[in-house]
């Protein structure tokens, strides 16, 4: 290989395999903001390459490859930079240099392509043209073993998939419905790059301002623990955010009801879940009154429930808000969770709600660690009052009440179930909703 | 002089010379006063004076009344003061502006009583009159707490009189050409003065057309556009500033083409920048410069935070007004029309810090800054006095008898000047905070020397900066011309100090230099911009290459 001789087709290929070994290898690394929760790195002992693509004939080059690795299918382009050519490296990248390679048109440096500025527009061009024209600054926004996200210009993003699953990317598949179904609340999809066994990456429009919803109700509630005056009062009050993301809520349910329809809901399994995961966090916990009693009443509902494609881990830190109001910009399920489940739609609702007081709880904790500013009457008076928003702006939403039950009992106890579930994955102490009275 | 777009750069001063300074000691402000005052106001550093209307007046809504446009109210002196006033201040390269009501008069204007006088004198057209009071119900009542129609019987005339604003005032008939010929008379006789300029009042109600809420009606344009004409064929370096109380999308139709006014109050922003700082999130002022559209070439934004009126919340959201309401009025005696009737220290319950970072944003936001006479003091309100005098107190001077705004006794005062113990005259007053260089007044003259320098405030674009922090609100000021730098102004909108990541890629090779202190920051990389901010802080970095700081 350094003998600058041209090697053989199959010392190419023998090479080919150790370059994208030694990518794969890298993988892992920088992640920024929140990203789905991937399987443990894996070390590939050996790799078959599946497909070889070349994207970018001329030097610099640009090489597509698919190969199978420790059982999944890892993506890894290839950037070919002749000796001595000035590349320009994103900082913060991972090591994007992989070894020598040697073809029909000379010596080459290797080098994940992601990481070297104008190789990655390169690659933008080559794979979605209509996309890529003038631009002309990237920044490696995250990359982990199983994305790397790029944003060009702030204009638009590139979220590039290392392993690829045969079929739609189901992340793919949400957003490209959910725009179809005329839902803009998501950072919109514009080109989507199809391998012949999966899809490879997403171009999608750029938030520009976004602040993640943890961020803005942590503002509120800073605000409201320096105050100390009732939440309604405070000049930060969250109701009216809270308002406008139970609005945007429901939007992307009615949204996901037209692009994937819906199913009969059955509350029976949901309560069997429930109590999967309290069991799991403790076992004891099924013996507490209210806890027992959750699950009976879900149990023994007799309403119909629909349940939909919901994004199923919908809580502050899966949203932004933009100054065009919210968004969601996290459509991954929880870890561990497939994707495309039918559930209830108020599973969401639950998961919010459950978000508001996770994080009034620890905002509260880390400036009470005393306990003795008895903050918690503020924390829980922020809770109810943001809770009552946000049901009263997603009930409110013409439409949702033929996905979800108008009466406020089983509402009350589909909810409060969900939110159960919901708080024992995490494995924090378990408070069934008592708040929807204002519904 | 000399730059026929002056208006773009430059600082307006709003003073109501009946509360500025007396010079003839009778308990009134007046042009003779204020002309002893332009050494300060020359040291202060402000570009333009804009005076509120000047004209005889029976003063039933602060001169806005006018019963004679082509002379001075005798309080305030005679069109000679005038002049000489325009001259002073032409010769310390201050421009003066004043106030020109075209919508309505006084009832007491001769036009009016002759025009009541019957139903077939030589003025019976000149205002709009009806038999009855049912039309135009689309029309809405500006001052809804006093006012419940638009219409008032006339006795005299048995007829009813058209009139937006208050009962007192009758607005004039612009369908007749005699009308417009007059007031295009009234224009050319205060140039010819030597006035710079006009701000135009309530330019949107000039018309009125059946099933329409008679604003910003295509004829009021046609009209501006001839006004702007008339301006431009007599006159060089004039400016023309409409007071259009809209939404930012109605707002730009006074530009025009460029070819109506230079300028137009951001009414919009104002309300959002006091929401911005209670919510410490930048969201209401990001939402309404989203909605703001580009102008034309040429044209500026006047930007403000307080003025002679009630703080307006006409143009906020039903709960926009509600919050704004909460936040703001903690005495119903506050409230006033549909607004706050406070000036800025009261409203920020004396916060310098918040006045600090509202001012830094008035200043480098797009648009041209003005300031409130006495709000360079943070002088105080008297919520006790009727409609909007609560913010038309004496200007205070210094610590003497009557803030040293007069000489006349306390009693023959046009209005009682602030005497409570934090914002009293004789805590608060010129003479003392010019001997105090940690002053507010120091600092606001500070500010303006440094604005001076970046004319990329007045004339250049504005790119926003993305920010995930949503307390930090960051943008560049791009200029138009290659000799300049951009400038990148960081606000903290929050009472605690904050990070703030800054997507600054673009700006990459960049070394950020503070503009006050001319301290040069790190350079900008590819990555995020990392700033930390104090408590409402804020920070103005020019934009140098490195290789060659300023």
């Amino acid at each position: 290989m350094t003998s600058g001789t041209w090697s053989s087709a199959e010392d190419q290929r023998r090479s080919l395999s150790a370059l994208v070994a030694a990518a794969i290898e890298r993988y892992g690394g920088k992640s920024e903001g929140p990203q789905p929760q991937v399987p443990a790195r894996v070390e590939p002992v050996q790799v078959d390459l599946l497909q070889v693509d070349v994207l970018r004939r001329e030097r610099p080059g640009l090489v597509g490859v698919l190969a199978a690795a420790g059982g999944s299918v890892f993506h890894v382009v290839l950037g070919l930079r002749s000796p001595g050519d000035e590349a320009h490296f994103l900082p913060e990248a991972e090591e994007p240099i992989l070894g020598l390679y040697e073809d029909e048109d000379g010596l080459a440096v290797a080098i994940d392509a992601l990481f070297d500025a104008d190789l990655a527009i390169a690659l933008l061009q080559a794979v979605l043209p209509e996309q890529a024209s003038g631009l002309a600054h990237v920044r490696l926004l995250a990359a982990d073993d199983s994305m790397v996200r790029l944003a060009f210009d702030d204009r638009l993003t590139f979220s590039f998939f290392r392993r690829v699953a045969p079929g739609t990317n189901p992340v793919v598949d949400m957003l490209v419905k959910l725009d179809e179904a005329g839902f803009n609340h998501i950072p919109a999809p514009l080109g989507v790059w199809r391998g012949p066994s999966g899809d490879l990456g997403i171009v999608q429009e750029q938030l520009f301002g976004a602040s993640p919803g943890t961020a803005v109700a942590e503002s509120s509630l800073r605000d409201l623990y320096e105050s100390r005056c009732d939440p309604a009062e405070a000049g930060g009050d969250f109701a009216p955010e809270a308002h406008a993301l139970g609005t945007m809520t429901a939007r992307m349910h009615l949204a996901l009801d037209r692009a994937f329809g819906r199913r009969p809901g059955e509350p029976k399994a949901w309560a069997d879940e429930v109590e999967k995961l309290v069991s799991a966090a403790d076992p004891a916990l099924l013996d507490r009154p209210d806890v027992a009693g959750a699950l009976v009443d879900l149990r023994g509902l007799e309403a119909r429930c629909a349940s939909i494609r919901a994004h199923g881990d919908m809580h502050l830190a899966r949203v932004c808000r933009t100054e065009q109001g919210w968004y969601l910009w996290d459509l991954a399920p929880q870890g561990g969770e497939p994707y495309g489940r039918f559930v209830s739609p108020l599973l969401d609702v639950a998961t919010m709600l459950w978000s508001f007081g996770q994080l009034a709880g620890a905002t509260a904790a880390e400036r009470d660690i005393a306990g003795d500013e008895d903050l918690v009457e503020l924390e829980r008076a922020w809770e109810r009052r943001s809770r009552r928003a946000f049901l009263a702006g997603y009930l409110n939403v013409p439409g949702i009440h033929g996905l979800v039950p108008h009466d406020k009992y089983t509402l009350r106890t589909v909810t409060a179930a969900l939110e159960l579930g919901r708080a024992a994955r995490e494995r924090l102490e378990v408070s069934p909703a008592d708040e929807l009275a204002g519904a | 002089m000399g730059d026929p777009r002056w208006y773009r750069r430059a600082v307006f001063y709003e003073v109501l010379t009946r509360g500025f300074y007396d010079a003839n000691g009778d308990g009134k402000g007046d042009l003779e006063g204020l002309r002893a005052k332009l050494d300060y106001l020359e040291w202060l550093g402000v570009d333009c004076l804009w005076l509120l209307p000047f004209y005889p007046s029976p003063l039933r809504d602060s001169g806005y009344d006018i019963s004679d446009f082509f002379s001075v109210h005798p309080d305030l002196g005679d069109a000679d003061d005038l002049a000489a006033l325009i001259e002073d201040a032409h010769g310390r390269g201050i421009r003066v502006i004043g106030d020109l009501v075209l919508n309505h008069t006084s009832d007491q204007h001769p036009w009016f009583v002759e025009s009541r006088s019957s139903r077939d004198n030589p003025k019976a057209d000149w205002y709009v009159w009806n038999d009855d009071d049912r039309r135009w119900p689309e029309a809405r009542v500006v001052f809804v707490d006093v006012e419940t129609s638009n219409w008032t019987w006339d006795p005299v005339r048995e007829q009813y009189y058209w009139h937006r604003f208050y009962t007192h005032q009758p607005d004039l008939n612009y369908e007749n050409v005699e009308v417009v010929d007059a007031m295009l008379s009234v224009v050319r006789f205060w140039l010819d003065i030597g006035l710079d300029g006009f701000r135009l009042d309530a330019v949107p109600y000039l018309y009125q057309r059946d099933g329409t809420t008679g604003e910003n009606l295509p004829e009021a344009h046609s009209l501006l556009k001839r006004l702007r004409k008339e301006v431009e064929a007599g006159y060089e370096d004039r400016v023309l500033l409409a007071e259009a109380n809209q939404w930012p999308a109605d707002l730009v139709d006074y530009f025009g083409e460029g070819d109506e006014c230079h300028m137009c109050f951001h009414f919009p922003l104002m309300p959002r920048l006091f929401m911005a700082i209670r919510r410490e999130q930048r969201f209401p002022v990001t939402e309404i410069l989203a909605q703001t559209p580009e102008i034309p070439d040429g044209c500026q934004w006047a930007i403000f935070l307080r003025n002679h009126d009630e703080l307006t919340l006409e143009k906020v959201t039903e709960e926009e007004r509600d919050y704004m309401v909460a936040e703001y009025v903690k005495d119903p005696r506050m409230a006033r029309h549909m607004g706050i009737g406070r000036r800025l220290a009261p409203l920020l319950d004396g916060d310098r810090r918040l006045a600090e970072l509202l001012y830094a944003l008035v200043f480098s936001l797009p648009g041209s800054p003005f300031i409130y006479y006495g709000d360079e003091l943070l002088i105080g309100d008297n919520i006790y006095l009727g409609d909007r005098d609560s913010v038309r107190t004496p200007m205070q001077w210094s610590p003497d008898r009557n803030g040293g705004f007069s000489r006349a006794d306390f009693a023959q005062l046009y209005l009682p000047p602030v005497m409570d113990p934090v914002y009293g005259y004789e805590a608060v007053n010129v003479e003392a905070a010019s001997r105090n260089p940690s002053s507010f007044l120091h600092w606001i003259r500070r500010m303006l020397l440094a604005r001076r320098q970046y004319p990329v405030f007045g004339s250049g674009g504005m790119e926003q900066v993305s920010c995930a922090n949503p307390s930090v609100l960051a943008f560049v000021r791009i200029p138009d011309t290659p000799d300049e730098n951009p400038v990148l102004c960081v606000n903290n909108l929050s009472r605690f100090a904050q990070p703030g990541w800054l997507e600054l890629a673009r700006w990459a090779g960049c070394c950020p230099v503070e503009v006050l202190g001319r301290v040069p920051f790190p350079d900008v990389g590819e990555g995020s911009y990392g700033v930390t901010l104090g408590p409402y802080g804020f920070y103005w970095f020019e934009l140098t290459r490195s290789e060659e700081p300023r």
